[in-house]
C-alpha cells in the first residue's frame, strides 16, 4: 500500500507546477486596468487616481464655472488671473447664469495661496452640488450631493503651464484631495470618495476644480486640502495622529507636501448621515457574500447529503425554512450525534472566546476559537453554536453550553450518514 | 494604487495567482479570465494588500472568492472545455533530473490521473488541496482563509490524499505489483 507520505509527493509533483501567465495577458490586464480606473478614481479606494486626462474631457461648463467662479467672488482674485478675460469665459460656458455659481450661501469663499517647489496654488472656494445647480449648472450633475473645490496653479517662474492636451501635461503630477480628521487618509481620500476633476489652463495659469462626495458632512471635524506632487495619495508626506485623528505635515518628507485647513461651517456636519455614507462606503470595499439560491426544491444546499436532506425534512414542517441556518438549533442537534469524549469545560476570555480541541475521525487534533456571541454571554440563551464544518457525507458541529451551575462547556455533535 | 504599483503586483505574484487560477478553473480560457478578474478586483482593495502581511494569500482568497460567485458559470462551462489540456501543458513543464524515458512517461501518466481526478473532487476537499499544492499556503493560512481550524484542514487534505490513492489504485497504479503496461515503473514513486 502506498503511504501517505508517498502520495504526498506524487500530489506535489502532479500539482505544484508554476505556469507564468503570458506577457499579452498581463499586458491586457494592464490595458484593463487603465480604462477601468483612469478614467474612475472612485472605483480604485485603495486610492488615488487623479484623471489626468478629465481636462480634455470635461471642459465644459464646470470647468468654466471654475475660472468664473474666481472672478466672482473675489476682486483681489480676480487680478492675479490676469490672463483671463471675462468674455472668454462666458463664451466657453455658454451660461450666463453660471456667473452666480459659487455665490450661494454653503459656499465657502477662501483666498489662499501657498507656494511649494516651482508652484503657486490658489485656493479660491468650496461649494456645493446644489449651489452650482441653483446657478444653472447641469452637467455632470449625475451623483447626488457632493463637494467642489477650485484652485489654481501657477509656475512662480512665470512660465506657462501646459496645456491640458499637451505631452508635458501628462507628466504633470498633482494630488490634490481632502483628508477629514479621524479618517485614514490613505484610505479616505479623493480615490476612494468619488473623486474626480476637471482642468482648464487659461493665460498660462491651470484651474482645477476638484469634486468628491459631501466632505461637508463631516465638517464638526478637521477637513483638510492636501496637495502633494504625487499621481495618487502619498503614505509618508503626512503624518496621521491615531489618538485624535488630526492629519499634519511630515516635516521630513522630501517631496511637495502642503496641507491646508478648510474652514466649512460645522454647522453643516451631519453625524448620522456622516455614518450612513462611512458604512456604506466601507460596504463598498467588501467582497461580495457568496449568494445562497434556492434550487428548485426550495433550499440552499450545502453539498453535504445527509444535511441537505434534514433542510428538507425540516421545511416540511415549516416552508420558511431554506438553510440549515434556519433550522432551531436543538432540533438540528437532534440527528447529531453528541460525541462525549470532546465534552471540555472552558472558560471565556474577557472578549467572551473560548478554545477547545478534539480528535476526529482520522486522528487529527482540532483547535477550535470563537466567541460565545452576546446574546450567551448576556445569559439570554444557554447553548450556542460555535462554528461548524461539513463535507459531502458528513457534519460536525461544535457547540457550547452552560449548565446549571453556570459552568460552560464546549463539544462535538456530529453527522454522518 | 498605482499603475506601477499595479504592474508590480501582477509581476510578484502574477505567476502563484495564474496556476491557481488554471488549476481551479480547469482549463486555459477560464483560468485567465479568473485571474484578471481577481488581479482588477485586487485594486479595488489595494489598502487590504497593503496591510497584508502576505499578499499571495490575499489575492489567491479573492480568486477562491470570484471563482465561487462564478461557479455555475465556470461549472457550465467545464463542461464543453477540452480537459486534457492543462495536463498536457504541464506534463511538458515538470520534467526530473535522471529520470529515463519510461519513468517519465509513468510519472507524467500518473500526475494526469491525479490532475484529472482532482478535478473530481467535491469543493471542500478540491480548494485545500490546491490551495496546499498549487498556491502552496501553508495549513494556518489555509484554515484562516476557509474560516476552518487546522486540524480540519489536515483532514481535508489526509482524505483527499487517500481518495487519489485510491483512484490511482482503480487505475492499476499499485506500488510494487504486476500492472499490465505500469508494472516495470510503479516503483518510481
Amino acid at each position: 500500500m502506498r503511504k501517505e507520505k508517498e502520495m504526498d509527493l506524487i500530489m506535489q509533483k502532479a500539482l505544484a507546477s508554476e505556469i507564468a501567465p503570458d506577457k499579452s495577458i498581463n499586458d491586457k490586464i494592464i490595458r484593463e486596468w487603465e480604462k477601468k480606473y483612469l478614467s474612475n478614481p472612485a472605483g480604485n479606494p485603495g486610492f488615488r487616481k487623479e484623471v489626468k486626462f478629465m481636462g480634455k474631457r470635461k471642459i465644459g461648463s464646470l470647468a468654466a464655472a471654475a475660472a468664473l467662479f474666481i472672478l466672482a467672488v473675489s476682486s483681489t482674485v480676480f487680478a492675479a488671473v490676469k490672463y483671463l478675460t471675462e468674455d472668454e469665459i462666458v463664451s466657453e460656458l455658454g451660461n450666463d447664469a453660471a456667473q452666480n455659481a459659487f455665490q450661494g450661501e454653503e459656499s465657502l469663499e477662501l483666498d489662499e495661496t501657498l507656494e511649494a517647489g516651482d508652484y503657486r496654488f490658489k485656493l479660491y472656494g468650496v461649494t456645493t452640488k446644489e449651489a452650482l445647480i441653483n446657478s444653472g449648472f447641469k452637467e455632470d450633475m449625475v451623483r447626488e450631493g457632493g463637494t467642489y473645490i477650485v484652485l489654481s496653479i501657477e509656475r512662480l517662474d512665470g512660465e506657462p503651464m501646459p496645456d491640458t492636451s499637451s505631452d508635458a501635461y501628462n507628466n504633470l503630477h498633482f494630488f490634490i484631495s481632502p483628508l477629514i480628521q479621524g479618517l485614514e487618509p490613505w484610505q479616505y481620500n479623493m480615490g476612494s470618495m468619488g473623486g474626480a476633476h476637471s482642468t482648464i489652463v487659461r493665460g498660462g495659469v491651470l484651474y482645477r476644480m476638484i469634486q468628491c462626495d459631501d466632505i461637508a458632512l463631516f465638517a464638526d471635524r478637521q477637513i483638510y486640502l492636501c496637495i502633494t506632487d504625487t499621481d495618487f495619495y502619498e503614505t509618508d508626506a503626512y503624518n496621521y495622529s491615531e489618538s485624535d485623528g488630526t492629519i499634519t505635515r511630515n516635516e521630513a518628507y522630501e517631496g511637495m507636501n502642503l496641507l491646508m485647513e478648510l474652514p466649512i461651517d460645522p454647522k453643516r456636519a451631519d453625524e448620522k448621515k456622516a455614518q450612513e455614507y462611512l458604512a456604506k462606503l466601507q460596504e463598498s470595499w467588501e467582497i461580495e457574500p457568496e449568494e445562497a439560491v434556492a434550487g428548485e426544491n426550495g433550499i440552499v444546499s450545502t453539498n453535504c447529503r445527509i444535511l441537505d436532506d434534514i433542510i428538507l425534512k425540516e421545511r416540511e414542517k415549516d416552508p420558511s425554512i431554506t438553510t440549515w441556518k434556519d433550522i432551531p438549533l436543538e432540533t438540528l442537534l437532534g440527528y447529531a450525534e453528541l460525541k462525549e469524549d470532546s465534552i471540555q469545560e472552558v472558560t471565556g476570555d474577557e472578549n467572551g472566546v473560548v478554545k477547545f480541541s478534539y480528535k476526529d475521525g482520522d486522528g487529527f487534533t482540532n483547535e477550535i476559537a470563537s466567541s460565545l456571541g452576546d446574546d450567551f454571554l448576556e445569559g439570554n440563551i444557554d447553548v450556542v453554536l460555535l462554528g461548524c464544518a461539513y463535507s459531502e457525507d458528513d457534519a460536525e458541529f461544535w457547540v457550547a453550553r452552560r449548565d446549571e451551575n453556570g459552568k460552560i462547556k464546549c463539544m462535538l455533535y456530529f453527522l454522518k450518514e | 494604487m498605482t499603475r506601477q504599483e499595479f504592474i508590480d503586483l501582477l509581476e510578484r505574484e502574477g505567476t502563484g495567482v495564474y496556476s491557481f487560477c488554471r488549476m481551479l478553473t480547469g482549463n486555459k480560457e477560464e483560468g485567465e479570465e479568473l485571474y484578471q478578474e481577481t488581479m482588477l478586483r485586487a485594486t479595488e482593495r489595494y489598502s487590504l494588500i497593503d496591510s497584508s502581511q502576505n499578499p499571495k494569500s490575499y489575492l489567491i482568497s479573492l480568486c477562491i472568492g470570484i471563482y465561487k460567485n462564478n461557479r455555475k458559470k465556470f461549472a457550465r462551462r467545464q463542461r464543453i472545455a477540452p480537459v486534457g489540456e492543462l495536463t498536457e501543458e504541464l506534463s511538458c513543464l515538470i520534467a526530473d533530473k535522471g529520470e529515463t524515458p519510461e519513468e517519465a512517461y509513468l510519472r507524467r501518466e500518473i500526475e494526469e490521473v491525479i490532475r484529472l481526478e482532482t478535478k473530481k473532487l467535491p469543493e471542500h476537499l478540491r480548494i485545500p488541496l490546491y490551495l496546499y499544492y498549487t498556491a502552496q499556503l501553508s495549513v494556518e493560512e489555509i484554515g484562516k482563509m476557509m474560516h476552518i481550524p487546522k486540524g480540519t484542514v489536515k483532514s481535508r487534505l489526509h482524505r483527499a490524499r487517500m481518495l487519489m490513492k485510491k483512484k490511482l489504485e482503480d487505475y492499476g497504479y499499485e506500488e510494487g505489483k504486476g500492472n499490465g503496461s505500469h508494472n516495470a515503473k510503479s516503483a518510481c514513486f
